[in-house]
């Protein structure tokens, strides 16, 4: 990375008006921005406190340590928050959402039932939640969300996604010129940093980062299959470590930022929502989703298409969709001969020299 | 050694399939059974470990097709489809109970499964890796109350290489008009599914029969909990965290019938002998939240001599509306959408407060089963209000199936001292 120092310093929101706007906080892929972004709200992903102070004493020890974040997030200060935005996606979700209604009345909260099948009448049902949740927003606006609001945030969104799949696509094959931790920040701050200013900062930084030359380039060709994995210190370590991340499939980058919804002039509200149902109920799958065979093909078809020699699976502690889904991709990697590494962390909060002892020797055996 | 010892060891000796499927073929014959319900000491307990044994049974001697189910389904569905229900979750239990857990939960281990997983589910992972199970033809779950059978049941549907008979029913969070179209939509497509791959038409008379066989267990379950408000004199070794394949797996058969009226008439005799006798000091009454240790315990032992009774049990709380023959799959889908593990945990908290009025509870447990995110992410919630009820709450920490990974001593501990409150 040159001319600016940072990620970061590509996209600081600019101007009084964007940091007045009121934003929505939302914790889940499968929550569609664009009914935020319609509504005139800034959609925003909870990213959670890395430091917890008092979520402990809400939950178990033995309980999503992203959720934790997230509640700990959610009862510090919460300024310019006009609301949240949860998911059914997993028991975890649905505790964390149970914790906010009981004990944090004074922020709107909504709860958007995502099914886990993706049948014809799932989408149909999805679009009828997605219709309430259009409800919500227009509750919090104040008045009614038309189809020109909903196009206008959808075309924004699928540019951002295209952006953000132009930018993975050369960063997995080349190493495009931006290096590990450097392309996973990037992919926190497209969810974080305001659309607006995404899109607005992230053509600047295609312009340097594609004459920068490779740094995501050297090493055994891994593929990195997780969750939540928003670890700055891991992305580091990998750095540093003899690897070429060519392909992923994380909750923060490829299942963020694949499909887009296509809608076009001339679409009613309904047929805009079914659109939004259609493709995030489409895009690549969270484990939580019912066909695991169909998420197991994604992964495959990766690591064929890649030529990926071994998988990285990163999960955090106590996701059961996560930990029950290892022993079928291991079992799957195994039928192709491609090695898999597990590897389990707490948010910010990891043995880092256990890691790395672990991921060398693996490198090694690649 | 007793009898039920002696077979206890000879399944740990000869713990293969065949074994299990030619000992209930001799268990389950009239004679023998009839025997062996002689060595319980009531009627209820006769017919709870009878009609288990008999559908444990049918799902291993392969005459029917064989659905393995997790356990908040409406089973009734299966038993109209003319299939077997066989419940990996209830098997997850019994593996504990025969002392076979750890070598089921050794399996699951090398297959990768992790330690922090619920061990119901680890278990139950473990005995199909050993091929103990049944072969089954169609593996059914749903989502309600926990994510966790969607995942391993789709692992044994790999395992039995019957990915294509894998179904979700995928319940929905809100009990409303939208959600009830859904699921009954669903439920109907499995049952043309089940039926077109059995090669046997839905027989509608069937299916409403079996409705009503559900409807008429529910009627006596519903009586059976009216009595409990009352009854504080139990048959031995009753305990209602026992009838858990019963309360599901068997809803729309004649043997749950059976059983709950068997049930029904215990209680309203030791009712009225209670009421004949009059009690000099009527016992502590508590509400057991989620579910109990499988294997041998002293918590119930321990509950008994310290005076109290535990008289109402989550997961025997009659939560749905009478079904509807005429409209089978809408009823059934408002079954499972009115469940209180359904959405959000206030509808738990709410069905539990019913529980503790109706019965006049005077303290509540909740067991936090390891691994069981969708139950303990709601402790905070569960004790803030109970405390707002003014009532005392005990926190158990444990293991429902995997013995090593309960505290017994600091279960006792607690458990005498939260006894030592509520007298």
């Amino acid at each position: 990375m040159n001319r600016k120092n940072s990620v970061d310093d590509y996209f600081q929101p600019g101007g009084k008006e964007a940091g007045d706007q009121k934003r929505i906080g939302w914790f889940c892929t499968y929550v569609p921005e664009e009914i935020m972004l319609a509504g005139g709200f800034e959609p925003v992903r909870l990213m959670g406190e890395k430091r917890l102070r008092t979520s402990e004493s809400y939950f178990p020890i033995n309980f999503c340590p992203y959720l934790k974040s997230g509640w700990e997030s959610l009862m510090g200060p919460r300024e310019n928050l006009a609301a949240a935005v949860f998911t059914n996606s997993c028991d975890g979700m649905r505790r964390l959402y149970d914790m906010a209604e009981y004990y944090l009345q004074d922020t709107p909260l909504f709860m958007l039932d995502v099914p886990r099948n993706t049948y014809p009448d799932s989408v149909d049902f999805y679009s009828l939640q997605l219709k309430k949740m259009l409800g919500f927003i227009e509750g919090l606006k104040g008045s009614s969300i038309d189809e020109e609001d909903l196009l206008h945030a959808a075309e924004i969104c699928d540019r951002k996604r295209s952006r953000l799949q132009e930018l993975s696509g050369s960063f997995f094959r080349e190493g495009g010129g931006i290096d590990i931790p450097d392309y996973y920040r990037l992919m926190e701050l497209s969810a974080t940093a305001g659309t607006e200013a995404f899109l607005e900062g992230i053509d600047d930084l295609m312009d340097n980062v594609a004459a920068a030359g490779n740094d995501n380039s050297g090493g055994p060709r891994v593929m990195i299959v997780g969750n939540f994995i928003t670890e700055e210190k891991l992305w580091h370590m990998f750095s540093e470590l003899d690897m070429k991340i060519a392909a992923d499939d994380l909750c923060i980058s490829s299942r963020y930022y694949e499909n887009t919804v296509g809608a076009g002039r001339g679409c009613s509200r309904k047929e805009i929502l079914d659109l939004l149902a259609k493709r995030y109920l489409h895009k690549p799958a969270c484990m939580r989703m019912a066909h695991t065979g169909a998420k197991l093909e994604e992964i495959k078809a990766k690591v064929r298409d890649r030529g990926i020699q071994g998988v990285i699976f990163i999960s955090l502690k106590f996701c059961d969709t996560m930990l029950y889904s290892f022993p079928l991709v291991r079992k799957e990697m195994a039928e192709m001969k491609v090695p898999v590494l597990y590897l389990e962390i707490e948010y910010n909060n990891f043995s880092e020299g256990q890691l790395k002892t672990r991921t060398q020797a693996f490198l090694e055996m690649l | 050694m007793g009898v039920r010892e002696k077979i206890k060891t000879n399944i740990r000796r000869n713990l293969n399939r065949d074994y299990l499927r030619r000992l209930l073929g001799i268990l389950a014959r009239k004679p023998v059974l009839y025997a062996y319900g002689t060595t319980f000491s009531s009627c209820s307990d006769k017919y709870l470990n009878i009609f288990t044994i008999e559908n444990i049974r049918d799902s291993y001697d392969a005459r029917k097709p064989v659905v393995f189910g997790s356990l908040f389904l409406p089973y009734e569905l299966f038993h109209a489809l003319g299939t077997v229900p066989f419940l990996p979750e209830v098997m997850a239990g019994f593996t504990a109970g025969l002392g076979l857990a750890d070598q089921t939960l050794k399996k699951a281990s090398s297959s990768w499964y992790s330690q922090d997983l619920c061990t119901f589910h680890r278990s139950a992972s473990g005995a199909v890796e050993m091929d103990l199970f049944p072969d089954p033809a169609f593996i059914v779950c749903t989502n309600l109350a926990c994510d966790a059978a969607q995942k391993s049941f789709y692992h044994y549907a790999l395992t039995y290489g019957i990915e294509k008979k894998y179904h979700l029913l995928d319940v929905p969070y809100d009990n409303d008009r939208d959600s009830v179209k859904y699921l009954a939509g669903q439920l109907e497509r499995l049952a043309g599914s089940i039926s077109r791959d059995t090669g046997q038409e839905i027989d509608r008379e069937r299916f409403a029969r079996t409705i009503e066989l559900s409807n008429q267990f529910r009627e006596y379950a519903l009586k059976i909990n009216d009595i409990r408000r009352r009854l504080t004199l139990y048959p031995q070794n009753f305990n209602g965290l026992n009838l858990i394949l019963p309360f599901h797996g068997l809803a729309g058969t004649e043997n749950a019938v059976r059983l709950y009226r068997s049930i029904y008439r215990e209680l309203k005799d030791l009712l009225l002998e209670q009421e004949k006798k009059g009690q000099a000091k009527k016992p502590r009454k508590i509400l057991w939240m989620h579910l109990k240790p499988y294997y041998r315990t002293e918590i119930f032992d321990l509950i008994k001599d310290g005076g109290c009774i535990v008289a109402a049990e989550e997961i025997n709380n009659v939560y749905w509306p009478r079904l509807d023959p005429e409209k089978p799959f809408e009823s059934l889908a408002l079954k499972m959408l009115s469940h209180p593990l359904t959405g959000k945990a206030s509808n738990r908290i709410k069905a539990l407060g019913e529980m503790i009025d109706s019965h006049g509870i005077d303290g509540g447990i909740l067991f936090t089963h390891w691994g069981c995110r969708q139950s303990n992410g709601s402790t905070r919630l569960i004790k803030d209000f109970f405390r707002s009820k003014k009532i005392p709450v005990l926190v158990l920490d444990g293991d429902c199936v995997d013995r090593t990974n309960s505290s017994e001593g600091q279960i006792k501990t607690r458990l005498q001292g939260f006894i030592e409150i509520l007298r």
